[in-house]
Parts: C-alpha cells; sequence; structure tokens
C-alpha cells in the first residue's frame, strides 16, 4: 500500500465519518473522558489516588455527606464543608509557670442545617513531660450564650529531641463534655412534654443545639436554626514558658461536600470518579486491542491454513467459546488474586472467539482472490501472505469490533471488582460500587455513591458504542446488508 | 437421519469440551483444593484428639496416634497418589458432581456438601432468570415486530437508541438504582429478597415469592429487552424483504397472519437459539444482580463464598455454570436444526 493511497483512504474515511452523527457524538464524548483521565491530577490531586484506602487521610471530611447541590433542589440550605485555619490568637501568662493561648475561630453561619460535626486539630509542643498542655473549648453564640464543648489535658505526646508533640483532634460529637452541656443548656427551655421525649443526653445531637434558637423543640432538632456570626474559642494552657501551638485548624463538617458527597468512609467520591476514568479506559481500550488483535491472527491464520489445521483450530475456538467467562474469571481471581494487567490479559484470553469466527469466514473469501494467488507465484512464504496481504484487508472490520467490544470488558472489570475481587490497589469505578454494597448504600438510600460510578461505566460503554456504530458503517458497507 | 447425526455430533462435541475443561482447571486448581483439603484433615484429626482416651495416652503414643490419623486421612483422600492419578481422580469426582466439602459455609439443612448447597440454591436462579428470559423474549419479539413494521418511526429510533443505551448498562447497576426508586424512596417492593417466604399454602407461597421476586424481574427484564427488541426487529427486516413474503401479500394474506404466521415462522429458528443465547449471556450478569437483591440463589452463594473464601464453593459453583452453559449451547443447537428444516435433511450439515 503506497502512502498517496492511505492518504486518500483516510481522507475519504473522515469526509464519511463525519457525517454520522451518533459517531461525531462519541468521539466528542471520548476527547472529554480523555481530557479527564490525562488531567486527572489537576482535577483530583494526586494524593487522593495515593490514599484512596489509607482511611486516616479523609478523617477531615463529613461521613456519608450528598453532594453541595443538593441545595438547589431540597429548599433548605444545608451548611457546607468548612476548614478554618485561620484565628485570632491572644496568649496571655497567668503567673506561676502557666500561660493561656487563646485561638478564636469565626464561623458565619448563615444555613438552615447546621454541621454534622466539629472538629479542633492542633499540634501542641510541649517541654516538661509531665504537664502537657491543657485543653478548654467553648462556643460563643450570637445570642451571648456559651456552651462548654471540652475540657481536658491534651494526650501525651511522642517524644521530639527535647520536646513532645501532641496531636489534638477534638471531636464535638464524641465528646461527653458537649453532649452533657447542650443537654443541660437546651433544657431550661424545652416544654415538659418534649422533656419526656428524651431519654438522657446520649440521645440529643449536641451540633443541633448549638446552631438553634432558644425556643421550645431546642432538643429535639425542631427549632429554628440561629443564624449569625459564632466564635468558637478554644484555650490551651501551657505549663512551660516554651510550649507552643501550630498547625491549629477547625473543621465544621459539612452536610453536604463537594461536587459528589462522600461516601461512609469519607471519601470524596468525585476524586475517586475522576480516578476511576484512567482504568476504564485503559482496561477498556486495551483489553479490546488484545482480543481484537488475538481472533483477527487467529481466525486469518485458520482460514489461510485450511484443512485438517483449519479444523482444529475451529475446535479450540469453540471450545473457548463454550466457556462461560465471568465465572472462570471469578474463580481464577478468587484464587490467584491477580493485578489488574493479569485481568486486562486474562479478559483478552478469552475474548477473542467471535472475532477469530468472523475473521475466519473473511480470510475464506479474501484467500480465492487472485493477487494471493500472484502472491505465492511470487514465492511469498505464509507469514508474509497473511501479514501483508490479508491481515490488511479485515483491519475495518477489526477497528469496528474493537470499539464494540470495550463495553464488554468494561463491564466484566466493574463485575469483578464489584464481587470484591478486583485489583485492590487500583481505583477502578466497580470497586467504589463493591463498597457502596458493602456499606448498604441502597438501603440507606446514599444514591450519591450509587450513581455516578455506574453512570460513568455507561457513559463509557455508549462512547465506545456509538464510535463501534459508526466506524462498522462507514468501514464495513458489505457487512450491514449480509 | 441426518438429524440424529447431527444431534450425536453436537453432544459428542460439548462432552469433550466438558471434559477438558474440566480436566485443565482441575490440574490448574489442584493445589489449592489439596491445601483446602490439608487443612480439613488436620481440623478432623484435632477433633479426635479431643476424646477422653487420647488424653489417656502417653505423649509418645499420641504423637503415633495423629500420624497414624493422619496417614488414614491422606490415605482415604487420595492426597498419597501420583499427581497425574490425583487429577484424573479429582476430574472423575466433578463430573459426578462431588464437589467436596465445604469449611464454614452450610446449606439451609446444614449440611456441609458442596454440592447439596448447590442443589439447595439452583431451582432459585432458575426460577428467577428462566421467567425473566421469557418475559423480556416475548416483550422483545412483540416491540421488535412493531418497530420492523414502522421501520424508522420515532418507536423504531427510540427502541434503537434505548438498545444502545442498554448495551453499556450493567445489570446489577440498574439493579441498584431501582432499589433506590422502589425500594428506598417508593417502598413498592422490598429491598431485600431475603428471605423467602415459608410454605403455609399455594396462594400465599406464591404471592410471596412473586412479591420478592417482582424488582429483580423488573431489571433484567428492563436491561434485557432493548437489545432484543433490536435484533428481533433486524432479523425481521430482513425477513421482510423475502420474496415469501411478497407473494404471500400479493396473494392477499392478511397482514397479520404474514407477519404471525410467515415472518415469525422463518425467523423462529433464530430467535429461539438467540433466546437461549441471551439468557447464557445474562447468567453472568445473573451472578452479580442476585447478589444486590439478596436473592438466595447461585449468585448469592458465589458473593457470599468469595467473601469466606470458600474454595470448593467456588469451584463448584464454576462446575456447574459450565454445566449449565454447555447444556444450553447443545440445546440452542438442537433446537435450531429441529426448526431449520435445511439442517435435517443434511443440506448445510456443515454450517
Amino acid at each position: 500500500m503506497r502512502w498517496e493511497d492511505l492518504k486518500q483512504d483516510i481522507k475519504n474515511f473522515l469526509f464519511e465519518f463525519r457525517r454520522q452523527k451518533i459517531g461525531i457524538m462519541g468521539v466528542i464524548l471520548l476527547v472529554i473522558l480523555l481530557v479527564i483521565a490525562i488531567f486527572a491530577p489537576v482535577i483530583a490531586t494526586e494524593g487522593a489516588k495515593d490514599n484512596w484506602r489509607n482511611m486516616a487521610y479523609w478523617d477531615e471530611n463529613p461521613a456519608d455527606a450528598p453532594p453541595a447541590w443538593m441545595n438547589y433542589f431540597t429548599g433548605k440550605d444545608m451548611s457546607p464543608h468548612i476548614i478554618m485555619d485561620t484565628y485570632d490568637e491572644k496568649i496571655e501568662d497567668l503567673g506561676g509557670g502557666i500561660k493561656r493561648d487563646e485561638l478564636t475561630f469565626n464561623y458565619d453561619y448563615k444555613y438552615d442545617v447546621p454541621p454534622t460535626d466539629l472538629t479542633f486539630k492542633a499540634e501542641l509542643i510541649y517541654y516538661n513531660a509531665a504537664k502537657p498542655p491543657s485543653i478548654n473549648m467553648v462556643l460563643l453564640r450570637p445570642d451571648g450564650n456559651t456552651i462548654k464543648l471540652y475540657s481536658k489535658p491534651s494526650k501525651t505526646g511522642k517524644s521530639e529531641e527535647d520536646h513532645y508533640v501532641a496531636e489534638v483532634n477534638v471531636l464535638v460529637s464524641a465528646s461527653d463534655t458537649a453532649k452533657k452541656e447542650a443537654y443541660n443548656f437546651g433544657r431550661e427551655f424545652e416544654t415538659k412534654d418534649n422533656l419526656k421525649k428524651i431519654l438522657s443526653a446520649d440521645f440529643v445531637d449536641p451540633m443541633s443545639v448549638i446552631f438553634s434558637k432558644t425556643e421550645p423543640g431546642i432538643l429535639l432538632e425542631e427549632a429554628d436554626p440561629l443564624k449569625g456570626n459564632y466564635k468558637l474559642i478554644v484555650d490551651i494552657y501551657y505549663f512551660d514558658k516554651r510550649d507552643s501551638t501550630r498547625s491549629a485548624k477547625s473543621i465544621f463538617a459539612g452536610k453536604v461536600y463537594g461536587l459528589l458527597g462522600t461516601d461512609s468512609n469519607r471519601r470524596d467520591l468525585f476524586k475517586g470518579v475522576v480516578w476511576g476514568t484512567r482504568w476504564a479506559l485503559a482496561l477498556g481500550l486495551l483489553t479490546a486491542v488484545f482480543s481484537v488483535g488475538i481472533g483477527i491472527a487467529f481466525g486469518i491464520t485458520s482460514a489461510y491454513l485450511g484443512g485438517w489445521k483449519d479444523e482444529f483450530m475451529q475446535r479450540i475456538n469453540e471450545a473457548v467459546a463454550s466457556l462461560p467467562f465471568l465465572p472462570i474469571l471469578i474463580l481464577i481471581s478468587a484464587v490467584f488474586k491477580p493485578s489488574i494487567w493479569n485481568i486486562i490479559i486474562l479478559m483478552s484470553l478469552l475474548f477473542w472467539t467471535g472475532t477469530a469466527k468472523v475473521a475466519r469466514s473473511m480470510g475464506l473469501q479474501i484467500k480465492e482472490e487472485t493477487y494471493i494467488e500472484a502472491a505465492r507465484c511470487l514465492g511469498a512464504g505464509n507469514r508474509r501472505i497473511i501479514l501483508r496481504h490479508m491481515i490488511p484487508q479485515v483491519m475495518p472490520y477489526a477497528f469496528a469490533n474493537m470499539a464494540l467490544s470495550v463495553p464488554s470488558a468494561l463491564l466484566t472489570e466493574a463485575g469483578l471488582s464489584f464481587l470484591g475481587l478486583g485489583d485492590t490497589t487500583v481505583i477502578t469505578w466497580g470497586q467504589i460500587l463493591y463498597g457502596a454494597q458493602t456499606a448498604g448504600a441502597t438501603l440507606r438510600g446514599l444514591w450519591w455513591w450509587v450513581v455516578p460510578p455506574g453512570l460513568a461505566i455507561a457513559i463509557v460503554g455508549l462512547t465506545f458504542v456509538m464510535i463501534g456504530t459508526a466506524l462498522d458503517t462507514v468501514l464495513n458497507p458489505k457487512m450491514k446488508r449480509m | 437421519m441426518a438429524y440424529g447425526r447431527y444431534l450425536a455430533l453436537r453432544i459428542i462435541n460439548a462432552l469433550i469440551v466438558l471434559v477438558v475443561v474440566i480436566f485443565v482447571i482441575s490440574a490448574l486448581f489442584n493445589k489449592v483444593a489439596e491445601d483446602q483439603l490439608k487443612i480439613t484433615i488436620e481440623e478432623q484429626v484435632r477433633g479426635e484428639t479431643r476424646n477422653p482416651t487420647f488424653a489417656r495416652m502417653s505423649a509418645e503414643k499420641q504423637k503415633e496416634f495423629i500420624a497414624q490419623r493422619k496417614e488414614y486421612y491422606i490415605h482415604m483422600y487420595g492426597l498419597d497418589k501420583s499427581y497425574i492419578q490425583r487429577v484424573m481422580d479429582r476430574t472423575k469426582d466433578t463430573l459426578t458432581l462431588h464437589f467436596g466439602k465445604a469449611h464454614e459455609l452450610r446449606s439451609p439443612t446444614g449440611s456441609k456438601e458442596v454440592s447439596t448447597i448447590i442443589k439447595e440454591v439452583l431451582p432459585r436462579s432458575i426460577l428467577l432468570f428462566t421467567t425473566a428470559g421469557i418475559i423480556y423474549s416475548i416483550i422483545g419479539i412483540l416491540v421488535g415486530l412493531k418497530s420492523a413494521q414502522r421501520a424508522g418511526s420515532s418507536l423504531d429510533k427510540g427502541i434503537s437508541i434505548f438498545a444502545l443505551v442498554s448495551l453499556s448498562l450493567p445489570m446489577w447497576w440498574v439493579g441498584m438504582i431501582f432499589i433506590l426508586i422502589f425500594a428506598f424512596k417508593l417502598g413498592w417492593f422490598p429491598a431485600s429478597s431475603y428471605p423467602l417466604p415459608q410454605y403455609e399454602n399455594l396462594l400465599q407461597y406464591v404471592g410471596g415469592v412473586l412479591y420478592k421476586m417482582a424488582l429483580p424481574l423488573i431489571t433484567i427484564v428492563f436491561v434485557n429487552f432493548g437489545g432484543w427488541a433490536y435484533t428481533s426487529r433486524n432479523l425481521v427486516i430482513g425477513i421482510l424483504q423475502e420474496d415469501f413474503v411478497m407473494v404471500a401479500r400479493a396473494k392477499g394474506v392478511p397482514e397479520r397472519k404474514v407477519i404471525y404466521g410467515h415472518v415469525l415462522r422463518a425467523a423462529a429458528p433464530s430467535i429461539v437459539t438467540l433466546t437461549i443465547f441471551t439468557l447464557l449471556g445474562s447468567l453472568g450478569g445473573a451472578i452479580i444482580t442476585e447478589t444486590v437483591f439478596n436473592w438466595p440463589g447461585m449468585g448469592r452463594l458465589y458473593w457470599a463464598a468469595i467473601q469466606m473464601n470458600e474454595i470448593p464453593v467456588i469451584m463448584g459453583l464454576t462446575f456447574v455454570n459450565i454445566f449449565l452453559y454447555l447444556f444450553a449451547m447443545v440445546l440452542a443447537d438442537l433446537v435450531y436444526g429441529y426448526l431449520d428444516p435445511r439442517i435435517k435433511v443434511g443440506v448445510s450439515g456443515r454450517v
């Protein structure tokens, strides 16, 4: 084939393809998907991929939070996720070697539904091993009332050179002080009937009390929200002059979070779905190319060789085709726990039979063409005839078939992952759905955990189905009539 | 006569594939299966050391006893034979449905025998997927016929697009979405199909099973009927252009009779075999779909076995799947051969 011919062929192909509306849509989708896959580190940060299974990495996020844009639909303004690392600091010497460090965080609360949790995080540096600093946390409400949230010495820290570093992580939802204080605070404003409904302080959500107006229903999450400027005041008492605090921040855990919300492990689902695009495209395309490649080579060789060799190869094809591949993949995965690369190879080794069958029947026609005879007369060997004269003839069919076999590869891998058999070192959509299934997301109505990954699978599948159908129409006009 | 030969050839072919595949799998997974067997032996011997006569023995005697019992079991399970012999034995056992014992998993009646466990769940899978298969084939064929008759209409285009979309939908994911909508949000159906109702009287039992089966059934039908309608549409459009259809119309045969008598008859062999093949194809997705709905069939057993790392059960399930798959393929061939008279007279016996 000369270069000029090839150029003309491509030109003709593009001319034809441009008239396939479905194909053009598929190509646009593919470009978008490729951009997402390539720029995943920019869109979703490298850290999210590396720490996907490191739960400590995500502990600043709220758990089970729906996406932030839910606010437009529910009519209620739910508080978003806010991390505050700026604060006013006031250090005061109380005498007797005691110092007080007062950190004030200003939180402007203007929502209808309070944050799910309030966390204070800091690293305390102290020098006297026997006396780690003590923490006292108070919330000042816009109406002037204060609620005590926490009061305890920090736990002992790790020794570093001549000092110690204690990592402080105070969760209001886990603080008994906050629970008790919020209950006592709310009780004054409650009606007798309401108080009877509450068995003990354990049944009260401190966060909802803190952000409610002082009116009946405050303990039952029925009172109106109290909007305005809240001050979170954290007093840290040092017992050595050199003690100090660093990287302090407070987190108002959102009722809603980000573009796609979070799962039960507090992971940002948007990041997971974005990173999943890479493997979805990679494994779909690689499996398609490998399996169709094997199929074409096998089918053409079988057709060309003919006779008992053809018969034998057809029996092999039939044997492989009569295997139910998902059960076999499940068995292999359950026993050998293969990596994603091995899964790709295994799928390629099972998926080629259909292509081989069609390639063989096409090969049987091509074999009888006079130019094959001519090539043989010129002394061309088997390999040369197959590679140079026969395989190029079936390439159009191969391309269309590749695009069409991407979805099944994708669905198979997603299925394996969904059963918990995927490669756990990478993020795939199937694995996100496995997490959703084991956490009972469907029974708890966490639709933002279930819908996006599956939709992503469907979109990638659809993209290739559209491209494949268009390619088929353009490249194989003969096949349509068969 | 030709049909008999065709039939025999198909069956022999399937049997050869079955034996070869099971032999290969037995050889590949022999080590895993034997490792599990050794654990079983250890447990059995440890169980025997718990009786009082063992405690009264001297330390030396105890050691001897343990070694002796172990040897006994190793011989009993045939682990002292040569590798080839062991693989042959395993192949034979598998072909006769002796899959061995599970470790922790038990059938509802308390049996640890893998074949019993599978036997109890298999009918439920078949019930669900055959029912679904029958429903979506009928709907699919009817819709396909309608859209073939009005090729190019908006119904026809809609079906084509729907078929394209449903081709790339994971069935089990659609199931999850349906649970969210119909069970969680609307509360029309139960979110979990387990446990199935106890038998009291026929009406109550059938009603209860149907209620629990409804959502999985709807899911399977929803995902499959589009592609199926599209396939039958293409088949029917091909046949509508045949000469005999034109002749029938020219003779004045009513259109209904043309469609349901002539066209469907001609399409029957392909449609029936394709139905069997789609059913087969959906068996794969079925494994996962059952898990989503907690339908107590093979799929849910798969899930449980994978979570508990029950290799004997997974192997047993795989073999059963291969059996079913090959059986259905032979069945498809036979039905095709029966419905297509050309095969009976041997014209295309070599196709």
